[in-house]
């Protein structure tokens, strides 16, 4: 790659932030050059925002038809799955599971609500409402 | 604190390299990013379809985190400490206690947690690294080298962002240089790195390592393109292609990396013929590149989803650094 064809596309993924890529200059040298982004990151990565946003969008959903509970709607909010949230919570799959069924995190005792609450970065309260960021 | 005034911040296109290398040159041995990724044999390919991100197939385009800064404790005798902590006050103080000393620390976070990183960029990948060169009032200083200025983060921050759980989980990793390197860069180091990177390139004795592992990830696409709805194909080859620009570094960014090196080797250590390997390699990273594009419209429905196009490109690509490879490997054997 030329250091001329280092795309600059202002990234809304990166806002203003630049990276680094490494690009040959004139003269064949390679030198790093910052890009304000390119399209295939700002794409995949939009992409990849956008499925959380809809898999919390659809838990939401179901939770206000009694169908989950809302910590289903909390961990895709912040980018987890049951998987990363049972490995970043230390609870069995199985019992995350069980926890994202309705009404399975509202009547956990609140030991467990709090860890729930420390691997997602919130706190129990914020979990217990549907607008807690 | 002082080491914020003499520290020099150098962004550069990877965390673990440029922590690195920014460390190296802060104890005055004066590195690039190319030529501590290129020594530690950083490159790899890696298409592991039984650990799963989100459902998805892990893909790597180089070698597994701690890989890089093990590495070349090793090959250059650093006196680097590590430190991992069973409870977070105990790492914090830990931290506290080390920039006091004056010391630039490395560390082990979570990239979820960092605020300083711009929301779209943040996902739960446990094995990011930066460098703290000081601490003012609450506020670290850090330095993280894919950003480009001295960055701010609140210790609380910081400290959730160290002692996450989960897969990679950094258990509050600290590491230090504690002296200087016992060796120095020279040729037969180089030669053996090479060496190194040709030979889990080529004869990784699994078919999802190297070469063949972009092999397998065609295959794999195969095997889906029949059998599997658009949606998920499209959601497939935008994670594999996430996984290569924004996991990875930018644009098939470890390809141009690692042809930077034998760029910057082939001068420093005679091996003229390194040159002409660091053009091919730039443009199969170039058609890395193009791969990504096409593949990252396809998922976005910029372009109509050809699978069959997509494979063609992982083939051609297997070959061509396959090919490439052996000729490296033969022509450093020769040396």
């Amino acid at each position: 790659m030329q250091q001329k064809d280092v795309s600059q596309t202002h990234s809304d993924i990166l806002q203003g932030q630049r990276k680094i890529v490494y690009a040959l200059d004139d003269n064949g040298e390679y030198k790093r050059v910052p890009s304000s982004g390119w399209e295939a990151e700002e794409l995949v990565t939009q992409d990849a925002n956008d499925w959380f946003d809809q898999q919390a969008a659809e838990a939401l959903s179901e939770y206000q038809r009694g169908q989950c509970s809302i910590l289903k709607f909390h961990m895709f909010k912040r980018r987890m799955d049951a998987e990363t949230l049972s490995q970043a919570t230390g609870i069995w799959l199985w019992r995350v599971r069980r926890h994202l069924r309705a009404g399975g995190f509202e009547q956990l005792k609140s030991s467990l609500q709090q860890r729930y609450a420390e691997a997602l970065g919130a706190s129990v309260e914020q979990l217990l409402t549907i607008d807690g960021q | 604190m002082s080491e914020a005034t003499t520290f020099t911040h150098y962004q550069s296109a990877h965390c673990e390299s440029g922590v690195s290398a920014s460390m190296l040159r802060h104890h005055g041995f004066p590195v690039s990013e190319a030529m501590v990724f290129g020594l530690s044999s950083a490159l790899s390919f890696a298409f592991l379809p039984f650990i799963k991100i989100n459902q998805l197939p892990l893909i790597a385009y180089r070698m597994p985190p701690r890989f890089i800064v093990n590495g070349l404790r090793k090959l250059l005798q650093l006196p680097m400490k590590f430190e991992t902590f069973g409870n977070a006050e105990a790492g914090m103080k830990r931290l506290d206690q080390l920039l006091a000393e004056g010391r630039v620390v490395g560390l082990q976070t979570s990239v979820f947690f960092l605020p300083y990183f711009p929301p779209s960029m943040r996902f739960h990948f446990n094995a990011h690294n930066l460098m703290v060169i000081g601490k003012e009032g609450d506020d670290y200083l850090i330095s993280d080298p894919v950003f480009e200025n001295v960055t701010r983060c609140a210790s609380a921050d910081l400290q959730r962002a160290r002692f996450v759980r989960g897969v990679l989980a950094p258990k509050g990793l600290l590491y230090f240089l504690d002296g200087e390197p016992g060796k120095t860069i020279d040729r037969e180091m180089v030669l053996k790195a090479l060496k190194k990177t040709c030979r889990i390139m080529l004869y990784t004795p699994v078919s999802f390592i190297g070469a063949s592992g972009v092999k397998s990830l065609a295959k794999a696409l195969k095997k889906i393109s029949g059998k599997k709805d658009e949606a998920y194909i499209k959601r497939y080859i935008g994670h594999v292609i996430r996984m290569q620009e924004e996991i990875g570094t930018g644009g098939a960014g470890f390809r141009f990396l690692y042809a930077a090196f034998l760029q910057e080797a082939g001068q420093q250590f005679n091996l003229p013929e390194l040159k002409s390997f660091s053009t091919r390699l730039t443009a199969i990273g170039d058609e890395w590149r193009e791969f990504a594009v096409k593949a990252a419209r396809m998922s976005k429905g910029r372009l109509k989803l050809n699978t069959s196009e997509l494979i063609t490109f992982l083939e051609n690509l297997s070959a061509a650094e396959d090919q490439f490879f052996r000729d490296l490997y033969a022509y450093v054997k020769a040396q």
